[in-house]
């Protein structure tokens, strides 16, 4: 009795972020945003949807293979997401208007050099006894 | 394909238990009719695929128990950082001002085996505010949703468990 109360949790709460993925997709500005709201809430909302059905079922096969499709749904669901982004990238596809960017690249190229030469420094300063 | 078996017998033998565990799991009877034949079909399928073991470069598998409470604990943070990251969108996108301040961010990444840079790529995708759009060598492009997930970024707690899980393949 109590178990199907929970169940009915989880199936509400899925829909509730299946829902907020379809809405994201219809009121987002541009392709990234977009595979923001569906990559994240296609994720979570099948994986809570898969486990109000596990909690219902109770059955050794049967939680194997939903499990498998979980798994499968939650490695399947980044990787699609990363490749519409990057399929979008490579094309040139524009930002929405007041997007920044951020190069920390180059940045933290100089600041793995900066340790290096301190680390050196540090090494030789005992010699000459700094 | 079995010269690499016998060079590489516990990879093997993992993979062999994992399918047979599966088939077990599949089947839900301890039958010896159901376990010759699982046997079977399992060591077939295993010497087909026999690249796919479990190998580092000089074909011995190196895997520790240390690795799996590692992964363990990884994949429990991984869950809880889904959960936020979902409440996280549901707040911004049915906020009637929608307030993001969407960005790119191109970033340096340390990780050098390909199974810890996937699982740091998927769960950038998967974590608040941020999805991978590159991942090349180490140069590394994401994409954030506003301005404060691209900075918290830098110093993510899960990137340090990805560097600790590596530090044990290198050892």
């Amino acid at each position: 009795m109590i178990i199907e109360y929970i169940a009915a949790f989880f199936f509400i709460g899925g829909f509730f972020f299946l829902a907020v993925g379809v809405i994201g997709l219809l009121r987002l500005p541009d392709v990234y945003t977009r595979m923001h709201a569906m990559g994240k809430c296609d994720t979570l909302g099948a994986g809570m949807v898969l486990f109000g059905l596990m909690l219902l079922i109770f059955d050794v096969t049967n939680i194997t293979k939903l499990i498998l499709i979980l798994v499968m749904i939650a490695t399947i669901n980044p990787i699609i997401t990363h490749l519409i982004a990057k399929t979008a990238y490579n094309r040139g596809t524009p930002m929405a208007e007041g997007s920044f960017l951020i190069n920390d690249y180059v940045a933290s190229q100089r600041r793995r050099r900066r340790r290096k030469l301190q680390e050196v420094a540090i090494e030789e300063g005992d010699e000459t006894g700094q | 394909m079995l010269g690499r078996i016998k060079g590489d017998f516990m990879g093997a033998m993992f993979i062999f238990l994992l399918l047979m565990a599966f088939w077990l799991l599949i089947s839900a009877s301890a039958d010896w009719q159901h376990l010759v034949v699982g046997a079977v079909f399992c060591s077939i399928l295993t010497v087909f695929w026999s690249n796919l073991v479990i190998s580092s470069e000089d074909n011995k598998t190196d895997f520790s128990v240390v690795q799996i409470l590692l992964l363990i604990g990884y994949f429990y943070k991984l869950v809880i950082e889904i959960v936020l990251a979902n409440i996280t969108v549901a707040l911004i996108v049915l906020n009637p001002r929608l307030p993001i301040s969407p960005g790119m961010i191109i970033m340096r990444c340390d990780l050098k085996r390909s199974l810890i840079r996937v699982l740091y790529v998927n769960s950038i995708t998967l974590c608040p505010g941020t999805i991978t759009v590159e991942l090349e060598d180490n140069l590394l492009i994401v994409h954030a949703f506003t301005e404060n997930y691209a900075h918290e970024l830098e110093e993510w707690p899960l990137y340090q468990r990805l560097l600790n899980l590596e530090a044990f393949y290198k050892s």
